[in-house]
Formats: C-alpha cells, structure tokens, sequence
C-alpha cells in the first residue's frame, strides 16, 4: 500500500521552468513540496480509515458473537496465554517508538539515526511474528481451531468438497513433547532459509549494489528475530509451565501403560499427559511428518493430537445435542475462529508493514530521505502505527476475558 | 483574437499534442498515468461489461417469454440473473461513472493537471481488470448462482458453483473502487487551483466527492465480509454458518451495510451529471446550488444508517426494523431537494433538446417514479408484502438504470466532443434517446403491476397469470438493448464520420470546456481562470470557431460589469 | 375492458384480515405518488415548451436561489413521509402482533417443499387453515433461508436455519391461494409453490373448491392409512403427497433432482461406493439417512425424514413405490 507515495523520476524533462520540478523527488502533476506532502499525508489517512473500517467489521462479528455467547469467550479465553500476548504488545508499542523516532529522524535529516530505527522497527515486527508462529503452533497441536475444522462437509450439509479438513483425531499424545519438535523444524527451516540473505547479500556485494545489501540486511534482521521471537516464546511457555510438566510426567510414568480410548471426550488436561507406548516409535515418525507439514504452513499444521477439552465442541447446529458432560460451552470454537481471523489478518498487516520498512531502508541507505522530503517515513510510520493500534484492542478483547 | 490567453479555442497548436496523440504504441496506453487515457480505458472496460450484462438480462427476458422452461434450465437460469447482477453491479455501474466520466474529468473540471496519486489510479484500473477476470473466469468453470448477495449460507454450504473466485473478484474490485475513492477525495482537497474555492466547485465534482466517501468508508466492510465468506466456504468459519452456531443474517446486514451506501455510489454521480446537463441545456446557472451541494452530502451519510431496509422480512427485531424504515424516508428528502431544484433550473432558462438534454429530462422522468415507488418499499405493511417481488425489481431498475445508466450515457453524450475532438449525430442520438425512454418504460412498469400481485423475483417458472406482464416487459427489454445499441452505434460512427469538435460546444462554464478538444496531455496549457461555474453568460457563441468562447477575454464584446472601470 | 382493467388492478384479492389496510395503504402512496408524479412532469414538460431556445436571444434574468421555497419543498415532503412512516408502521405492527389465542401450525422449509406438521400429527405439502381464526405459523428451515410469501394475505416472513421464525393471519374466505418462497434458494427456488387451502369451520360454508371443513381434513390428514380401510399402497401415494416427495422423484421414470420412483424396485443400482439391492430396506434407509448410499449420477440433496414419516407411512410408501413399478 505504499502506493500512497508517487515520486516520479521520469518526470524532469517535462518542465524546465522552476525548482520545485528539479527536485529528485517530485512528481510533476503537483505544483510544490507541499502539496505533495499534503496529498500523500491525506491519502495515508484515508487509507487507515479503510483500514479501520476493514477491521471494524471483525470487531462487530465479535461484538455479536460475544453478546451471545459471552461463555464461550470467558471459557476459550483461557487457552490463549496473556503472557506471550502481553509481550507481543510491548513489542508493538516499542516499535511503535522506533518508528517515531525514525520519522523524527528523517525530519532532522540523522540519516543514520533513521536507519537504526528502521532496523529496530523491522526486528520487532519480526519478534512479533516470530510469537506468533509458536502460539498459533501450540494451538494447532492441542487443535484448538475454527469451528469447521472438525465437521464434515456432510454434517454442514455442504454438498461439495470445500470444506478444509483438520482429519480424523488420533490417539492423545504428549503436546509439550510434539509442540517442540515442530518448533524445532520450524527454527530449522528459518536457519536453512538464512541462505536467502547470505546469497542476496553476496550478489550484492559482487556487483556493488547498495539496495540488493541492505534487502539482504532487513532479511536477516527479519529472521534473526523470528528464531529469536519462537525462542523466546518457548521459554516463557517453559517457565510458566514448569509444574505442570513435572506432574505430566509423573503421571506419565506411573501409568504408563494404560491406553485411553481413542477421541474419548471429557478428559482433563492431564489426563492427556497418558501416551499409548505401542504407538509411540509410529507416532514419532507422524509427528516429523507434521513437523515438515507445519514449517511449510505455520498456520494450518495438521496436527495428530486429540484435544483435551475442545475436543467435541463442534457437535454444533440446532438439532443436535451437545452430548459432552464437561463444562465446555457449545460453540467454543466460534472462538477461535474470530481469533485466527482477526490475528491472522493483523499478521498480514505486520508482513506488509515489514516489507513497507525494508523498502524505506534501501531508500534511506541511498540518502533519498532529507527535511524536505520525508513524506514516505512518515506515511510508513502512520501505517506502522495503526497496525500497533488495532493489536493493542486485539489483545485485551482476546486474551484477557475472565481474567 | 489572443490565442495565447484562449487555450480554448487556439487553433494554432496542431493536434499533434493532444493527450490522445502524445504518444503511441500499446504500452504507452497499458502503462500510461494520464487520468484521461485511464478514464477512457476505464470508459471501454465498463461498456464492455455493460453490454455483456445487458445480453444476459436480454437472455433471461426472452426465457421469461413463457412461464414453463423454455430454451435455458433451471440452473442455467440462476446463473444467468446471478451473473447478470453481478457484472452490472460490480463491474459495471459501481466503476462506470466515477471511473470512466469522473477520471476524464474530474481533474479537468478542477482545473488540476491529474489525480492525486496517477499510480494508484492506473493500479484501479487493472485491479478492475483482475477483478473481471475473477468474474470471466466463475463465468467460464462453473458459473455463479448464488445472486449477487452472495446470501449465507446457500453460497457456503449448498451452492456447488465458484462461489470463493467470484467473492475474491468481488473483493478486488472493491479495492479497485477504494482507490478510485481515495484518488478523488485526495485530488479534491489538494489539487484544486487558486481561486477554486469549495462553492466554486461544479456539482458533478461535489456529487463524485460525496461518492467517493461512501467508496472509502463502506467498501473495506464488504472486502472484509466477502473474505469472512470465502474462508466459511473453505474452511468452516463458523460466523455464518447456523450449523457452527453462526448467524446467517449477520452475513445480511455485513453485506447490506456496504451494498445499501453502494446504491448511492451508484446513483450520486448521475444526479451531478444531471445537475450539469440540466444547467447547460438550459442556459442558466443552477437552482439552488448549495441545497443540491449539500443533499449530496446528506444522502451520501444518511445512506449509511438505512441498510436494514433490505431485510424487513429477514426476521431482524421489530424494534430495529422500525428504526431502519423510519430512517428510510429521512433519506428520500434530500433526492426529492435535487428533482426540485432541477425543476427551478430549467423555469425561465433558455432549453434546448440535444441529445444530452433528452437523457436528462427522461432521468428527471425516470428517477421520480424510481424515487416515488421507493415510499412503497420504504412504509413497513407495504413493504412486507412487496419484498422480494418484481415491484423490488422494478423499482431498482427505474433508480439504477432509469438513472444511473440514462445519466451516464447523458454524460457520454455531453463530454464525448471533449473525449474524442469528434461530434455525433445531433438527430440519432435524440432518436436513441427516444427509444431508450419508451423501451424503458415499456420493460420495467409492468413488472410493478406483476411484483403488486405477487410475482416473486429471482422465479424461473411462474403461474400463467403474470404471462402478459412478462410478454411486454421481454418486448420492452430487447427494444432497449437495440436503443442503447443504437446510442454505441451513433457514438462510435462519430469517431470516423463526425466532424472535429470545438472547445465548448455546448455552451457550458465549467472548466473543461476551457481547453481544446480533446484536451492537451497536462489539460491547461496554462492554469484556467476559475469563475462561478455556473455563469452561462461569461460564454458566448463565437460563429468564427463554431463554439462558444469566453466572453471576458473576448476583446470585441467587453463584459462592464467583469471589468472594473479604472482598475 | 373489464379485463383491461383487471390488468391493472394491483393486487390480488384481500383475504387476511390485513390485507385491507395495507391496501389502504398503498394506495395512499400510490394517489399521492402520482400527484407530485403529474406535477412534476407536467412542469417539466412545460417549461421545455415554454423556455425553448430562441437562437440570439439570451433568457431573461432569474433568481438561482430562494432558501424560503427551499425550506417548503424540503418541509412538506417531510411531513408527507412521516405520515406514510407513522401508517405502515402500525400496519405492521398489527401483523406482528398476534392474537393470544391461535391455532399454531409448524413449517419446515426445505430445498425445495414445505411441510406443515399440526397438533394431531397430520403433516402435508399443502398449507390448511380454518377460516376466521387467527393462524400463527413456527417456522423453521432444514437448509437455507426460504420465505414464505401468500400475496393474497399480504405476509412474509424468511425462514432462517438455525432459528424459529413466526407468522401469524386470519383468513377470511374459504378458498385456495398460493404460496410462494420468495428468497432464492437454489436450484429449483421457483417450483416452491404450493397453496394455501382455507377450510370452512362448519358444515353450511363448505364450497365445491373446498368441499371438507378443516376438522374433517384434519382427521383424515393426522390418518393417511384411515385406520387400515384403504389399500396401503393408496395411502402411500397420500404419504408421498404429504410430504412432497414429487418435487424431486418423478413416478414416470424419469430423472429430477433424486431418482425416479418407478423401474429399479428389485434390481442392483449404483451407488457412489459401489451397488445395491433396491429393496425395502435400501429404501427405509433413503428415508431416514438419506445420505448413507448415494445414487450414482445424483447429489446428496435428500433431508432426512427421521421423526417426521412414521413407520407405518414409510411401509405405506414402500407399498406405494412396489406398485408403480
């Protein structure tokens, strides 16, 4: 969307008869500096306006569904933990300050202040991602997902092949156990794809092209972070979980030969921890397979592991009953699927924002930036701003219900 | 004669350097950032549509014939209304007036040299494209038949059709229509030349701003529920899918709410267009300039609170439908402010009947029974009665195409000498006006009286009682496929026959009409001298050049009261 | 011209109890429509007339506003639309309000028939009220949203999955008056047609188009098999009449939206996983899980009929099908 910017660079020869056309930067259809800035800062807000109201309505979807299923936010609520999402925020609002530093930076003409913080900006979106791709992993192991992912394409009544689907739960599995090794693929394949930078950056320096090494440098930043952020992530999931996983495991070892059924619903978290010993060399293998499906979808990993509550929410739709005895809501995962498509659709905007910043950073490399000319930092940087805004109602409205 | 201070009528510059001749070659279209060349691009995309939309309806007309299956299926017949409402809403009216006319000339009615953002504008444009490929491409697999509300949740679950590719040619086009929006506000705010004041502003200029706010502000909602559609097809989202625990009607007012404000991007610049036509043909500046100015902007806002009018019957609560019906009539005040004060403009003017005229008069003729039978719809008992029957789709084709297509193909007729340099049949483009204005009529009134008896819409059989109404309205349909045919025809001869076209053949003050026919590629050699547009006596017929030229700068006809005295 | 005239006449007869005022209604707007329809148009054409261009001579001079006249044509309308606000809205309040007393019917839509169920356990295709008793229908929809629509008593009212919608009419003449769905719901959205059958409630009022009183319809229709009297496959074809069966399966042996009923009783037919025995069985499933074996060549369209077809009627239509072979 970077669009919002039109400097022409064909344009001089057009007209001779003043400065403002002999400017690198100015495009010929306006008559000054200005007017130009004036424009572009116009169309950047009405931009975020479309932007707002293109949220907005994800935000009237939730509005509805929680007025009329408020226990089915209260009670998913809790599977989404507050602590990564509370560190995603600080995250934001920190770039969010990088990136207003960096605009100041260009109004003073510190060019190289600015490109500091577009380096600290772009490492922080990455760090963001990088959250993001452990908690929506975790997620899709425990297959807390969208409310269709269970059903059928015959149990919706939908007569063709379109619906998405998760398959058939297998046996419950150690989560922790699968989690990690996923994430561990996933970190694997961030290290492989470090080639990118490596091999961009030595073209770059082979035939001395400043705008090919600083892309190589925003990649690496980029994914230097992501690792960092699925690090990170992991050991706040450790040192929140700590307990947890020790009682895990005692139950692990004392029962460690019991076979629960297969999908039986309304266990408790624990009960989970049980894993079928003849199955596990199999599972091994399946969850290496998963793992390379997963790095290559982040999303959507098509995970093995029964959920432990969520199970059976899905027997939904007015005629059936909700047989489960535990306390699960019907519906719950309406839950998430308001939640993937909402943090889904901002992480699209986090990708968009990153590659605005990188495009900022090659000019900023190449000096295009000066007082008088600063309008792109400044539209990325309203741009950057809302992104942080909408994720700073996101996270409450997600993450802190019942808390 | 001071040719140099007339832009207008010099005819010293060859036409070599109009923006049509400037350069050559395929790319120097494809790739081209001049508004009017996009405009014009934009002008032959929608036509294109236009015309493959209204060969659709002729093929649903001729079906209707006979109340039993005729030539095509039943399910050929869903598509072919499903497809024919799509490609006439989203491909044709929504881009067709501020795309092809406001590009042309928006900028130049200002007084600027281009859009704001030229970039942006050309990447409209080929979203546009994309998004009819989208279309052509649900049109070539599996075709659509969901109509084009894509109602939830038959267009999730049951219809085995593309539904996701048209939803994201859908969405596509509402960027392509954003950034037209934005491009227009933009270039409003900004670019408007000294002495351009807001109350200096030609009405079409106000009418394409007020739209262009309803493009920004309603169009991301329906992207954002046409995406929340596609992914409940594909996987299963939930929110509107009953049997997940979603809503369906929620999808309704998603929808409604970006596709009701969407009527009056429709219907907004064809009243501005009107509010030109109406005072150039009649010679006098416009009544009630500020009345008209503001009622654009009042039905541009009040358009957003009135969507629930579309599901009165939708098993929404009473208390809100109640609302929404009275908010309904507060909208229809500002239209009936606009037929007024063109009434006013043409009392005591000077009118002449060319061929633009004639459009606007059957506009006039057209929108109040498009306006008046919305009362009917708008009162809560009659309206449960008339939902969803051939009165609804009477009524929308009397405001959509009784308006909005009779204004445009007005406005075609009226800025076409400033397009393409080249004048058309004076005689055969009243002939067709003619004909589209009886066709019309003759098409569209009996599916009143057939919708007042209970004719459902959208019906592929029907009981032989409504045989009649259908017989006439099928005569009517193909005798305006074949008016409208004819107006193509006498346009497109034109650019081989007609004769070169003067700088302001018609008389009117606004600033287009400034430069030369076609119009060179930064519009104004110079920057224009901005007046009151509306003041038709600052223009008068100069025999000389065959047009009318400005009477302040014509040195023979001093204007007193223009000039003071011992400045 | 009598016909002529009925051509133009908008509406189809008033047979509710609210179809008088809405006509009332609508013709309000309609005179009040047409008077500032004629004005209009008749300025217009006027003043095309009257200020033609006369070449050289400049029109004479005249105001380009006048805010008083402004405020006028602003205000009046105004009022005039409150009025028509104010009259359709206790219109429809009325037809959303019903009486305490009713006698309550259940609809369920589906692609593409109704089915009526009432307090006895009668079920049919076709809707029977009793004359001059405040109706309330409860609907609800199998698949996608239907509406139901009877012109003839002036009301609608969609039918969305996944909630109950209500309804509610007198009628006022005995008689039969059509039913349509008006919200397009596929395929075959416009063979949603039935009628609406208004029964006498006594003896005397019974006419020839409707010759039963709706306590004798209701007794026969809560019975289709009445008591064993009539040969089962007779009260098979009433059963397949009740439920409208013949939206979709033809007796004539030729393809709809599902098989026919007649040829294959006794043979192997295809199905989507391979064959099967077309026999009683096959055929009890394809009414209680239709979507178990699907046909070769058809789609999975068929809702199930489980609770709503008892198990002697599903004998009956077995019965039925068996002898139309």
């Amino acid at each position: 969307m970077a669009t919002a910017v039109e400097p022409h660079d064909e344009h001089q020869t057009d007209h001779g008869h003043d400065d403002w056309h002999h400017k690198p930067f100015s495009a010929h259809h306006f008559d000054n500096a200005e007017q130009q800035f004036d424009s572009g800062k116009l169309g950047m807000w009405l931009f975020l306006v479309t932007e707002v109201l293109f949220f907005s309505g994800l935000f009237c979807a939730y509005a509805v569904y929680r007025a009329n299923h408020p226990e089915v936010f209260i009670y998913a609520s809790q599977f989404l933990d507050k602590y990564l999402g509370g560190m995603n925020t600080i995250v934001l609002i920190f770039s969010s300050l990088t990136m207003a530093w960096g605009v100041r930076c260009a109004q003073l003409g510190q060019n190289r202040g600015l490109i500091i913080m577009l380096g600290i900006t772009l490492f922080c979106a990455a760090l963001f991602l990088g959250v993001k791709t452990f908690e929506y992993t975790e997620k899709a192991h425990k297959r807390l997902l969208w409310a269709g992912a269970f059903a059928s394409a015959e149990e919706l009544g939908k007569t063709g092949s379109q619906v998405f689907k998760v398959g058939e739960p297998l046996p419950k599995a150690e989560f922790e156990d699968r989690v990690m090794s996923s994430l561990g693929t996933i970190t694997k394949y961030w290290v492989f794809a470090l080639a990118i930078p490596v091999i961009i950056g030595g073209i770059g320096f082979g035939v001395k092209s400043r705008p090919a090494l600083t892309v190589a440098a925003s990649f690496l930043i980029s994914i230097v972070a992501i690792i960092i952020g699925i690090q990170v992530s992991i050991a706040i999931h450790h040192a929140q979980h700590s307990g947890d996983h020790s009682a895990a495991h005692a139950a692990h070892d004392g029962e460690e030969h019991d076979e629960t059924e297969h999908g039986e619903h309304g266990l408790a978290v624990k009960e989970d921890a049980e894993h079928a010993d003849d199955h596990a060399h199999d599972q091994k293998e399946a969850i290496d397979e998963a793992a390379a499906v997963a790095a290559s979808k982040q999303e959507t990993i098509a995970g093995e592991a029964m959920d432990p509550v969520l199970g059976d929410m899905t027997s939904a739709g007015p005629t059936v009953d909700d047989k489960s005895d535990h306390d699960a809501p019907r519906n719950a995962n309406i839950f998430f699927s308001i939640y993937y498509f909402m943090t889904g659709l901002h992480a699209f905007h986090i990708i968009c924002g990153m590659i605005a910043i990188s495009w900022l950073m090659v000019r900023a490399v190449e000096n295009h930036f000066r007082p008088d000319y600063f309008g792109p930092v400044d539209f990325v940087g309203l741009y950057w701003h809302i992104v942080d805004l909408i994720w700073i109602y996101l996270f409450p409205l997600l993450y802190l219900i019942g808390h | 004669m001071t040719s140099h201070v007339m832009p207008a009528h010099s005819d010293s510059h060859s036409s070599a350097d109009n923006y049509l001749t400037a350069s050559k070659g395929f790319l120097s279209w494809a790739m081209t950032l001049d508004h009017k060349r996009i405009g014009l691009m934009y002008l032959i995309g929608t036509m294109t549509a236009m015309f493959i939309g209204g060969f659709l309806a002729l093929l649903l007309r001729a079906e209707h014939l006979s109340g039993t299956p005729g030539f095509v299926s039943h399910d050929t017949y869903n598509q072919l209304f499903t497809l024919h409402g799509a490609i006439m809403v989203f491909l044709f009216i929504i881009p067709s007036i501020p795309g092809a006319l406001g590009n042309f000339i928006l900028p130049v009615m200002l007084g600027a040299k281009d859009v704001a953002f030229p970039r942006m504008n050309l990447c409209s444009f080929y979203l546009w494209v994309f998004g009819a490929i989208f279309f052509v491409g649900a049109l070539l697999t599996t075709g659509l038949d969901t109509g084009w509300t894509f109602y939830t949740p038959y267009s999730t679950n049951t219809s085995q059709t593309n539904v996701v590719l048209a939803t994201l040619g859908a969405f596509i086009l509402g960027f392509s229509s954003i950034f037209t929006g934005l491009n227009f506000i933009v270039t409003i705010h900004t670019m408007r030349p000294p002495g351009m004041t807001w109350f200096r502003m030609p009405l079409f200029l106000w009418s394409l701003y007020a739209t262009a706010i309803i493009q920004v502000l309603a169009t991301p909602v329906l992207g954002i529920t046409l995406l929340l559609l596609a992914a409940e097809r594909m996987f299963g989202l939930g929110i509107f899918d009953p049997k997940l625990g979603g809503d369906p009607v929620l999808y309704q007012h998603f929808f409604w709410f970006y596709s009701h404000p969407a009527v009056y991007i429709m219907i907004l610049p064809g009243m501005g267009i009107i509010s030109e036509l109406i005072s150039t043909f009649s010679r006098k500046a416009i009544f009630g300039y500020r009345f008209i100015a503001f009622s654009s902007m009042a039905i541009a806002l009040l358009g957003f609170l009135v969507w629930g009018h579309h599901m009165f019957a939708s098993g929404q609560s009473e208390m809100v439908t109640i609302i929404f019906s009275a908010l309904t009539f507060s909208v229809s005040i500002p239209s009936a402010i606009k037929v007024f004060n063109w009434l006013a403009t043409m009392y005591k003017g000077s009118i002449v009947l060319a061929t633009p005229m004639c459009y606007a008069l059957s506009f006039l003729f057209l929108f109040t029974i498009g306006g008046l039978t919305g009362l009917f719809l708008g009162a809560l008992a009659t309206d449960i009665h008339l939902h969803d029957t051939y009165f609804v789709v009477a009524h929308f084709h009397y405001v959509m195409m009784g308006g909005t297509l009779v204004a445009f193909v007005g406005g075609l007729f009226y800025w076409w000498p400033k397009m393409t340099g080249k004048m058309y049949n004076e005689f055969w483009g009243q002939i067709s006006a003619l004909i589209v204005f009886v066709a019309f009529n003759l098409t569209f009134f009996p599916q009143f009286v057939m919708g007042s008896r209970g004719m459902p819409r959208r019906y592929y059989n029907y009981l032989p009682e409504f045989q009649v109404y259908h017989v006439l309205s099928t005569i009517g349909a193909f005798l305006l496929g074949f008016g409208l045919l004819l107006a193509a025809i006498v346009l497109i001869t034109s650019l081989f026959k007609g004769r070169k076209a003067p700088a302001n053949p018609w008389g009117a003050a606004t600033l287009e009409w400034q430069c030369s026919s076609p119009p060179p590629l930064a519009n104004f050699e110079k920057t224009p001298t901005v007046g009151n547009p509306y003041d038709m006596q600052s223009v008068v017929w100069d025999p000389d050049t065959e047009s009318f030229v400005r009477r302040g700068e014509v040195p023979i006809v001093p204007d007193e009261s223009e000039q003071p005295a011992h400045a | 011209m009598e016909t002529f005239r009925n051509l133009l006449d908008p509406f189809p007869s008033q047979q509710s109890t609210f179809a008088a005022n809405v006509d009332a209604i609508y013709y309000f707007i309609f005179w009040l429509s047409t008077f500032f329809f004629v004005v209009i148009v008749a300025m217009m054409c006027y003043f095309v007339v009257k200020y033609r261009r006369v070449e050289g001579q400049e029109p004479e001079k005249s105001p380009s506003h006048n805010t008083p006249l402004e405020v006028t044509w602003s205000v009046i309308p105004g009022i005039l639309v409150l009025g028509i606000f104010w009259w359709g809205f206790t219109g429809y309040v009325d037809m959303r309000s019903p009486p305490a007393e009713t006698y309550d019917i259940n609809v369920t839509a589906q692609m593409w028939s109704w089915q009526f169920k009432y307090g006895t356990g009668a079920v049919d295709a076709e809707l029977h009220v009793p004359v001059g008793t405040p109706v309330r229908l409860i609907m609800q929809s199998k698949d996608v949203i239907h509406s139901l629509f009877v012109p003839a008593f002036r009301v609608k009212q969609d039918v969305v999955p996944g909630r109950y919608s209500g309804l509610w009419f007198e009628a006022k003449e005995v008689g039969t008056f059509d039913l349509f769905c008006t919200e397009y719901c596929g395929q075959k959205h416009s063979d949603m047609i039935t009628k609406v059958v208004v029964h006498a409630t006594d003896e005397e009022n019974v006419t020839e188009e409707v010759p039963q009183t709706f306590d004798q319809w209701l007794e026969v229709a809560s019975d289709p098999l009445e008591g064993g009297r009539i040969p089962l496959e007779d009260a098979g074809k009433k059963v397949v009449g009740m439920f409208g069966c013949l939206q979709c399966h033809s007796i004539d042996g030729s393809k709809k939206v599902g098989p026919s009923f007649k040829g294959h009783f006794g043979q192997q037919v295809e199905t989507r996983d391979g064959s099967v025995l077309m026999d009683e069985n096959y055929i009890r499933e394809s009414i209680l899980e239709p979507n178990a074996k699907i046909r070769q060549g058809y789609d999975p369209k068929m809702p199930s009929f489980k609770g709503a077809m008892k198990d002697e009627w599903i004998d009956a239509v077995i019965a039925y099908i068996k002898s139309i072979q």
